[in-house]
């Protein structure tokens, strides 16, 4: 018999014009009863360092928590800077 | 002023790869240093053409505001140069550079070239570790930095230690106004304190995408044996051929400009000019007159010993960049205070000549040569003594020297009557491209002889588009067809015209058909030939009878074999020089081929064709065959130019075919057909010619063979045979011909018999998926199935998916064979099992150097082809058990 755990999702926009305060206030309210977060980046169409810096943050917040991150509506262009930078090895990612 | 410790400039110390020395923290720090430039690329890889325009020219701005400062702060700490001339140069790394910058595109897509269907984009690099020289160092950086931000990379710099303070100066400036314009944080870095092991470490490091080394060769041959893709420019020893008839003015000029600009700094700068005798005393009192001093062979000799080290044979670092007064000064020489320029002559180049190597400094070597030889071979020991492939200087008005002097001397750059070093450096007296880093190609033990440029911080991405080639449909001029075409011979003027044939058509009254209806008062001469293959000996007769009655048109009456041999014999009379063996050299491409036909001719004649068989086609086709008795071997020849002027397909002259040939020449026929619709080289126009070939096959070979009689049977088989010739002349044939070639003369069997005994299993083969395609530009996707399916239709046999009507055309195949009774199987011919499979590996060797199936649909691997032979050994019952479904499904 398999037994499904019950996972929570939570959903959470990140701005292109505050994409640092975004994640820094999603970091900080990370909790580790929570399944999945799914990041939705589909507003974001350019990164800077400081917002990948935020974004490595986040994920060792979240990898300390077990909280697995997906990043949701990541544009081409910026999915190729996180390939750049190795960090898309640390979030899942869905269109 | 000296500097008396030893800076090592052009050091020819081995740089040890080695990171040993270092320590966790150091390596650390420059991990950082790395990751902070990797963070800063990709951030880079967003930014636009617009983006990255604006942050160079507020860079420009800035090295233009403090070049002077740069410089001022360059002498200071290297004790190099000229303070003035290095403004100069901070000047150019940054007006000049971003003059030839300013429009070129170096974001997205970089230049579009319509004609070729090609697109170029382009990709940053990363990261880039950077070394920088002493001798240039701001400008060096400057350039480096404009160059990096234009093409979106990171740079890491190394500037060498004596010149750390202003690098780092220079690196602070550019990154601070980069930044506030836009530019990612991280861009620039400078090392701190950098070290040998530093460089070491971060020329292997994983992150770094381009080393690019602008240095001595110790430095530069470190960077290329990291393993890291790099651009390594380096010494260089610039030869100076001051020519006789030059403008002696403007050359003594230029090269005191050039050798004094920055003290001598520039490694493009002038080493030894090498002077014709006549012109000798000439320049040297010039050079005199205008601050030079000329040494003796007393102050040549104390020169020597201060500025070139005994041991190593290399210009002492302390000499490096002085001025001459300082320089004769410390060799113990008595010059004038302003002295620009010494200069020593020397009598050779090498090890025995000290001061024939680079010397960056205003010491110059001077040869007297007694001509022009021996100038051009002193330039060429220079050039091979340390300078090769990096920049040589010629003063001369004589184009013909000037373009000697470029053939022989090994330089990425070859200034021509301006001064060597800012010549070099571009854009200020010619239209090379401004550069600080001299690319000195494999001489120099560099990937490059470029200026090096934005382009070498880019890789260039060509987006190709799939390109529509041209093609072809070349059929001879006219074509006469139908009973009685032959009476279009009349039409045709002629003062001498030669018969080709052979013994039985001339026996058989054929010759006199074709005599009554030439042109009248023609002279005919009848050449008959054997009734077989041509060979050598028999083309050259008849070459010989062209010559005799001065022939004006060749009438080829015959098959395959007479018209082929009359196809060769024209172009032997038309091109004496013609070598047969060089001109039937393979090629895969008809437009790329390597042997080209002679187009000189020295005669010209009418080549008319008359088919006396339904098969070949040889009336209107680019091919013909040779027999090389003497070599044993067969010669194909392949081009348009052979392609008969008029081809007449009467079939009077077919009429009594036996049924044997009749059958034979028709398979024949109906193979180039099928296989022309399957070729890759197929198109829309052949297509047609095939298509209507098979049709008029399937029609009428049966009515012919059976009623050898039948006119109109008779007519339109002969039409259909030069229809499929038409058709397979453009696009080639395939698989099928290569085998039966093979299997045909390896057993005396005839062409059309050999081709039958294939075609059914070469049909099921090529409707199947294949094991390799065969690259097909042509063509989308694989189609070979779907046009045998298309003969299906037309011949209406029915099916409602492409494998059956792939079935049901091998199975109407395989059912006109039976009807012209021929042997369904190879073992039916009486060949031995055992026989046959020692001839098997033979057979596929010779179908592989086969040319026909380079055009074949799908590649036949060896394997296949022995397969394909042992079914038609085995033979019939093939559309029961193959077909392209079985394959699919399995």
């Amino acid at each position: 018999m398999v037994v499904r755990m019950a996972m929570i999702v939570v959903l959470l926009n990140v701005n292109e014009e505050r994409v640092v305060l975004d994640l820094q206030e999603a970091g900080g309210k990370l909790d580790s009863t929570q399944g999945e977060v799914v990041l939705d980046f589909s507003s974001v169409r350019r990164i800077d360092s400081s917002a990948l810096q935020a974004l490595e943050e986040f994920a060792r917040i979240a990898e300390e928590k077990a909280v697995k991150v997906a990043l949701r509506g990541v544009s081409v262009d910026v999915y190729k800077v996180l390939k750049l930078v190795r960090l898309t090895r640390r979030f899942s990612f869905v269109n | 002023m000296i500097v008396r410790d030893a800076v090592a400039v052009k050091g020819r110390i081995q740089i040890p790869l080695t990171t040993e020395s270092l320590s966790a923290d150091r390596i650390a720090y420059l991990d950082g240093l790395i990751r902070q430039a990797r963070t800063a690329a990709a951030i880079f890889t967003q930014f636009s053409q617009e983006d990255v325009d604006r942050i160079v020219k507020a860079m420009v701005l800035t090295g233009l505001e403090q070049a002077q400062y740069l410089a001022r702060l360059a002498v200071e700490e290297t004790r190099l140069g000229v303070m003035e001339d290095k403004a100069i140069k901070n000047m150019v790394a940054s007006e000049f550079v971003y003059n030839y910058v300013k429009d070129k595109r170096t974001v997205g897509i970089i230049r579009e070239i319509p004609e070729r269907n090609l697109v170029e984009m382009a990709e940053p690099i990363g990261v880039l570790f950077s070394l920088t020289p002493v001798t240039n160092p701001t400008s060096t950086v400057l350039f480096k930095c404009i160059m990096a931000i234009k093409t979106r990379n990171a740079v890491v710099f190394s500037p060498h230690p004596k010149a750390w303070h202003c690098c780092a100066e220079a690196v602070r400036l550019m990154y601070e106004t980069a930044v506030k314009h836009g530019a990612p944080e991280g861009v620039f870095a400078c090392l701190e304190s950098p070290t040998l092991p530093d460089n070491a470490y971060l020329m292997k490091h994983k992150d770094v995408g381009l080393i690019d080394a602008t240095g001595g060769p110790g430095m530069v041959k470190a960077a290329y044996s990291s393993g890291k893709p790099a651009l390594g420019v380096g010494a260089g020893n610039t030869p100076v051929y001051l020519e006789k008839t030059a403008d002696l003015n403007t050359a003594v000029v230029d090269i005191i400009v050039s050798k004094t600009f920055d003290n001598g700094t520039i490694c493009a700068s002038e080493q030894a000019v090498v002077i014709d005798d006549e012109i000798y005393d000439d320049v040297l009192k010039k050079f005199a007159d205008l601050g030079a001093h000329l040494c003796n062979e007393k102050e040549t000799r104390l020169l020597e010993r201060t500025v070139i080290d005994p041991e190593t044979g290399f210009m002492q670092p302390m000499a490096v960049g002085q001025r001459a007064s300082d320089i004769a000064r410390f060799a113990g020489l008595s010059v004038k205070p302003d002295t620009k320029l010494l200069i020593a002559p020397i009598q050779g180049v090498g090890r025995e000549h000290p001061l024939s190597v680079e010397k960056l400094f205003p010491v110059l070597a001077v040869y007297r040569a007694k001509s022009t030889a021996e100038a051009l071979k002193v330039c060429v020991d220079v050039n091979h003594a340390g300078g090769l492939g990096h920049t040589a200087v010629i003063f001369s008005r004589n184009e013909e020297i000037i373009r000697k002097f470029g053939e022989v001397i090994n330089a990425g750059r070859i200034i021509v009557n301006s001064p060597g070093s800012v010549g070099a450096l571009g854009a200020v007296y010619n239209d090379l491209v401004p550069t600080f880093s001299f690319g000195c190609g494999t001489g120099g033990g560099n990937s490059t002889t470029d200026n090096v440029n934005i382009y070498h911080y880019l890789n260039i991405k060509r987006v190709a588009r799939r390109t529509q080639n041209h093609m072809w449909f070349r059929v001879p001029n006219q074509i006469y067809f139908n009973m009685n075409a032959v009476e279009n011979l009349g039409q045709f003027a002629s003062q001498s015209t030669i018969i080709v044939t052979n013994p039985s058509l001339e026996r058989i009254g054929h010759v006199d058909i074709v005599r009554r209806h030439i042109c009248p008062k023609t002279h005919v001469h009848v050449q008959v030939i054997p009734d077989a293959e041509p060979e050598v000996k028999v083309i050259l007769q008849g070459v010989e009878a062209l010559n005799f009655y001065k022939a004006d048109q060749i009438i080829a009456l015959g098959g395959g074999s007479v018209i082929d041999a009359a196809k060769i014999m024209k172009l032997k009379y038309e091109s004496p020089e013609a070598d047969l063996e060089y001109l039937a050299a393979p090629f895969l491409d008809l437009r790329k081929r390597v042997v080209q036909y002679p187009t000189e001719k020295i005669n010209r004649a009418r080549l008319i064709a008359i088919s006396t068989t339904s098969g070949t086609g040889s009336e209107v086709t680019p091919f013909a065959v040779l027999i090389d008795k003497e070599r044993g071997r067969k010669v194909t020849l392949a081009d348009y130019s052979l392609t008969p002027d008029v081809a007449i397909v009467d079939p009077q002259f077919v009429m009594s075919m036996p049924k044997g040939l009749t059958a034979d020449t028709g398979i024949d026929c109906l193979t180039h057909a099928l296989e022309a619709g399957v070729s890759t080289f197929a198109s829309p126009y052949t297509d047609s010619s095939a298509m209507q070939a098979i049709r008029l096959v399937f029609k009428y070979l049966p009515i012919a063979y059976a009623h050898p009689h039948d006119e109109e049977a008779r007519c339109m088989m002969h039409n259909a045979a030069c229809i499929a010739a038409m058709a397979f002349s453009n696009a080639s044939v395939g698989l099928n011909h290569a085998l039966a070639h093979a299997f045909g003369a390896r057993f005396g069997v005839a062409h059309g018999r050999a081709n039958a005994l294939m075609l059914p299993h070469v049909i099921a083969y090529n409707a199947s998926v294949p094991t390799k395609f065969m690259p097909s530009p042509y063509t989308k996707g694989y189609v070979a199935d779907k046009k045998y399916a298309t003969v299906a239709d037309l011949l209406g046999l029915g099916g409602h998916s492409v494998d059956e009507k792939v079935k049901n055309l091998i199975a109407a195949s395989e059912q006109l064979l039976d009807q012209l009774e021929f042997p369904r199987s190879i073992a039916e011919l009486g060949i031995s099992r055992e026989e046959f499979e020692r001839a098997v590996p033979e057979l596929v060797k010779i179908a592989c150097d086969d040319p026909s199936w380079r055009s074949n649909p799908r590649m036949p691997l060896m394997t296949e082809m022995a397969e394909l032979l042992w079914k038609a050994y085995e033979g019939r019952g093939l559309a029961q058990v193959v077909g392209a479904a079985q394959q699919r499904t399995e």
